[in-house]
């Protein structure tokens, strides 16, 4: 959040309808939603949309927000998780299963020839993350959120999330240490 | 692939987030369409504008912009359009109502007033609500004296007999409040008819049960029409010398309703159980009639007439009641004053 827009005031103004406090608000967190829901969705049209989605939702909600300025960044995420899910669902088409791709987040072909080795077992090992650690390392390294505010987004206690990171990130470098011995 | 020394998972961390960065072409700030639609959705959320003291002070604050007009965007989640539509589709549900009950009164007050002849279907569904329209039974009174008058035009005399018995027939379904008119009609009918020749003698006209009143009074007060149309029969008999009738006053002083049991020489008592459509008309001089039975009351049947003197085609004993199905004599007076019941409610 921007701090020089005024830190625990700008949610206040947009509870009352500011709408100068809601651009800030806008304009603070956007590109960290768009790279996130980019992420998840894999496309940029989809991701503005579901930004734009996010902020219409937390327009309609904000008497139902209990916090400050602080909070508010790991609140839009938490809408935007949802709208992102329910973007999946609108958009899913059936493909033929020669065309399936084993997840999301397996690299592509062209993904494969641009990436370094280097990167391209980061992402082939992210890859086998469960999809929870997944999200959770996105909300982390994508939304640039800690890991109280990864824990405020996923509604969970920051002591769980910790632990969670933890294991998720001792898992990628297992995978990691089973790329290197078979390269 | 190890990682050395410091925070391994910090340093995990940043290589993930190298690996995993949106593509450079990826929009970090809102356009102004964005903002627009934002605009829009706050103005939408807040019609009156920002509201509260803080937002007032934070617009009268030094340096801080006038908010921006309203944007000509549509707030796609406002409510109100989907109340419009819910508040539109009640009133045309109500309207639709209001404007079909206005036409079915018009049509039928039309017809009440000898304009425009109601088909049976709407005639039946306008006497059961309650509209002011003559009863079916009158309907088909009516239009079978226009028949017989046709049939005496025609010196149709085999016609002219069984349309007689059918009027005969409609008269025991018409209701006690409407046969004032409907008797002199049928009586009018069926003199012209015997002095034309068409049939041998004028027939009783005299209706010996009561239907069932219309389905708005039924339940209020059966009783009563009941027993006034007896006496009025009563009355009526013993005027008629060529119709003997034999009327059975309420068996017990327990048993509410009197019981009419008629017997007629001249067809008047073979009623073909249906509303006119020319189904089961042969008639049995020496057939008994019998009327049917309020509840908690006795039916008797009187034995047959010396005098008879209609000719008959069916040779089996024809026993009507005044029900929609022919019962035969055998059943309970409580299964007929079941069936007549049901028959009140609807």
């Amino acid at each position: 959040m921007d701090q020089g827009q005024g830190a625990g005031n700008l949610v206040e103004r947009a509870r009352q309808g500011d709408q100068e406090a809601w651009a800030a608000l806008y304009t603070s967190v956007y590109a960290r939603l768009v790279a996130f829901a980019h992420r998840r969705l894999g496309n940029a049209d989809l991701a503005r949309d579901a930004v734009s989605e996010t902020m219409a939702r937390a327009v309609t909600k904000i008497d139902a927000y209990v916090g400050e300025d602080e909070g508010f960044a790991p609140w839009l995420f938490g809408i935007c998780r949802h709208v992102v899910v329910d973007i999946q669902r609108q958009t899913y088409r059936p493909l033929p299963p020669g065309l399936l791709r084993s997840d999301v987040d397996d690299p592509g072909p062209a993904e494969i020839v641009l990436d370094s080795e280097e990167q391209a077992q980061v992402r082939a090992a992210f890859a086998r993350l469960d999809p929870d650690e997944r999200e959770l390392l996105e909300l982390r390294v994508v939304g640039g959120l800690s890991s109280a505010e990864v824990a405020a987004a996923l509604g969970k206690q920051p002591g769980t999330i910790r632990m969670a990171q933890m294991r998720a990130l001792g898992r990628l470098r297992t995978f990691l240490e089973e790329a290197s011995r078979v390269g | 692939m190890w990682v050395e020394g410091g925070d391994i998972h910090d340093e995990l961390l940043d290589q993930l987030g190298g690996v995993l960065a949106p593509p450079e072409d990826l929009a970090l700030d809102p356009t102004a369409a964005e903002l627009d639609a934002l605009a829009a959705a706050v103005a939408a959320r807040w019609p009156d504008g920002a509201a509260g003291p803080s937002a007032a002070a934070a617009a009268d604050a030094p340096g801080a912009s006038p908010a921006p007009p309203e944007s000509p965007i549509r707030p796609f989640r406002s409510g109100g359009r989907r109340h419009l539509r819910r508040l539109g589709s009640g009133a045309w549900r109500a309207g639709s109502v209001a404007a079909g009950l206005v036409l079915v009164s018009a049509s039928a007050a039309a017809a009440a007033n000898g304009g425009v002849p109601l088909p049976r279907p709407v005639r039946v569904v306008a006497y059961s609500v309650g509209l002011p329209v003559d009863s079916p039974a009158l309907d088909d009174t009516n239009q079978h004296i226009k028949v017989l008058k046709d049939a005496v035009k025609a010196q149709d005399k085999p016609k002219a007999e069984a349309t007689v018995r059918r009027l005969q027939t409609d008269l025991t379904k018409v209701p006690a409040d409407e046969q004032k008119e409907a008797v002199p009609k049928v009586e009018a009918a069926i003199a012209v008819a015997a002095d034309k020749g068409m049939i041998q003698s004028p027939a009783p006209t005299t209706a010996t049960t009561m239907p069932p009143a219309p389905p708005t009074t039924a339940t209020t007060e059966p009783a009563p029409s009941t027993t006034a149309t007896t006496a009025e029969e009563k009355q009526k008999e013993k005027e008629k010398p060529a119709a003997t009738t034999t009327t059975t006053e309420k068996t017990k002083s327990t048993e509410p309703e009197p019981t009419t049991t008629t017997t007629s020489p001249e067809g008047s008592g073979n009623p073909s159980g249906s509303s006119g459509d020319g189904g089961s008309i042969g008639t049995d001089p020496s057939a008994t009639t019998t009327t049917t039975a309020p509840p908690d009351t006795t039916t008797t049947t009187s034995p047959p007439p010396e005098e008879t003197t209609t000719t008959t085609t069916a040779p089996e004993s024809t026993t009507t009641t005044t029900e929609p199905a022919p019962q035969p004599q055998s059943e309970p007076a409580s299964v007929q004053a079941n069936r007549r019941n049901l028959m009140a409610q609807r």
